[in-house]
């Protein structure tokens, strides 16, 4: 469905150097696939995951989403951000309705469309509510919950929770692994949290330091659903230990 | 926030105490005789003056024509700056197509234009709304422009992902994100406004307060000059709590006036 093909990426910095923020990678993605990509902080992860959505263009190598080039943003591609990337001006359905509107459905399928997700991802309580006035997980819900709604081929996620306390954060994670073995779709996941990664992923996928490489890559096979005790597991430890080895060298 | 928290009684007894303060020194120079009153008359004195305006018919009307003038011009000011300010700020070359050019009026003072302006137009209406709309267009544009390139790059980037275009992204996106940080511009330059105003009305004009205030001067009727600069500054402090009041009513959304960071 994606295929990465060898690409890097640099940037001009303000005093004229070039900095290499990714650096030949190639990967390819299946249909309903759920893959992680963890790497350290500032490996050039984001620009991955804005490569895959177009909002970057590569300066290297090429993006081939569904046999053609990816050359912009679609709303094939629907992302989401780690910081919360919700329309303060418009209130919880209709950040989830914006994609919709945009679309010009009818003001019936907009609706059904809408009570659908916020039923889903449990915020019909705040239906009415602006994004200001909710907590940090239930602003990322919306976040997930707008761009579920607009149908995508692909999610893309950018820490989606990683500006969430630790409680918060394992119970998206919950939510998250659920919605995906509900709505089978296939999944790009960035994360600098091993632990995550595992609970979520078919594969994970380890990147080096900047420049990205990918180090090496592992296939995810604990069973689903995966609930929250699948962390406290003997293999899921020592799987953990062995990336965070492999990680260290 | 660097600035401490005070509830909003203890802010309003505070505003209240500076222009007590500012009445007693005023009292305390008059009646001790400091300066002379036919320079500075007394509060008292002001007080009388200010009910003897308003006591004959003929203030509330230049009140009137006054309040007209400034908010016709403001109006034309706000119609042609903000989307202009809005271009600006979203697009490199209109940027550079018009920034140069206001920047260069920006710093030439209005009332250097005057001559040249009643030349053009005459000292009618027209000319009086010229001066004020000018007073206000040319720092409100760039207010706007710079108010509108706050929109976070992530809002963007979600909205290109949902397949917004790029129109779609400035109409749905970036105005509606900008709207109370614009809204707030034009309380801004509503100070402007009333500036342009009173220039407008002391030069070449025959109504309107800025008249009151330069026939009052020629007549030797100080109290009268004071008592109309003091009527200004009221209608600029009101035409000021409308704006905070709606900006309220409009976007209970946004966040609070002085969470802005201005610069």
């Amino acid at each position: 469905m994606l295929e990465i093909k060898n690409i890097s990426k640099s940037f001009v910095q303000p005093d004229g150097s070039n900095i290499e923020a990714v650096a030949d990678i190639s990967l390819d993605v299946k249909r309903d696939d759920f893959v992680a990509i963890v790497g350290p902080s500032g490996c050039g992860k984001t620009t991955i995951l804005k490569l895959i959505a177009g909002l970057e263009r590569p300066t290297g190598g090429q993006l081939i989403f569904e046999d053609k080039k990816i050359i912009s943003a679609s709303q094939e591609r629907g992302i989401v951000f780690q910081h919360f990337s919700s329309f303060p001006w418009l209130s919880v359905s209709e950040n989830i309705a914006f994609g919709l509107r945009l679309k010009n459905f009818s003001e019936q399928k907009v609706k059904t469309i809408v009570s659908h997700y916020l039923k889903i991802t449990d915020l019909e309580k705040f239906k009415n509510t602006f994004p200001a006035n909710i907590s940090g997980g239930m602003q990322q819900r919306v976040a997930i919950a707008r761009t579920l709604a607009n149908d995508p081929k692909i999610l893309l996620m950018d820490e989606p929770f990683g500006s969430l306390d630790m409680q918060t954060r394992s119970r998206m994670q919950e939510f998250l692994a659920t919605l995906w073995e509900q709505n089978h779709k296939t999944v790009v996941f960035i994360t600098h949290d091993i632990e995550e990664a595992i609970f979520l992923a078919d594969k994970v996928i380890l990147l080096t330091q900047r420049p990205a490489k990918i180090k090496k890559e592992y296939n995810i096979k604990f069973e689903r659903p995966r609930l929250h005790e699948l962390k406290f597991s003997e293999e899921f430890f020592n799987l953990k230990r062995a990336i965070l080895k492999d990680l260290e060298f | 926030m660097i600035k401490n928290k005070t509830n909003n009684y203890e802010y309003i007894a505070l505003a209240i105490l500076s222009f007590v303060f500012l009445l007693i020194v005023w009292w305390l120079i008059t009646s001790f005789g400091l300066i002379k009153p036919f320079f500075l008359p007394s509060p008292s004195e002001v007080a009388k003056a200010v009910f003897q305006l308003f006591s004959q018919g003929n203030f509330i009307k230049d009140v009137g024509i006054s309040l007209f003038r400034i908010l016709v011009g403001f109006f034309v000011a706000v119609v042609l700056g903000v989307p202009l300010g809005i271009l600006i700020g979203l697009n490199r070359r209109a940027e550079a197509l018009i920034e140069p050019i206001v920047d260069f009026i920006r710093y030439t003072p209005i009332p250097a234009f005057i001559p040249l302006f009643i030349l053009w137009f005459g000292i009618g209406e027209l000319e009086k709304i010229i001066v004020i709309s000018a007073s206000v267009f040319f720092q409100l544009i760039l207010m706007v422009a710079n108010s509108v390139s706050f929109t976070p790059k992530q809002i963007i980037e979600s909205a290109e992902t949902l397949g917004a275009n790029r129109w779609q992204i400035i109409s749905k996106v970036i105005y509606p994100y900008s709207k109370p940080r614009i809204f707030d511009d034009l309380r801004i330059s509503m100070g402007w406004a009333w500036a342009g105003l009173i220039l407008a009305e002391i030069v070449g004009s025959t109504s309107g307060i800025g008249f009151v205030i330069i026939q009052s001067q020629r007549l030797l009727q100080t109290a009268n000059v004071i008592s109309a600069i003091i009527v200004v500054g009221i209608l600029g402090l009101f035409s000021d709590f409308i704006f905070k009041r709606l900006y309220k009513i409009l976007f209970p959304w946004a966040p609070k006036l002085d969470h802005y960071a201005r610069n």
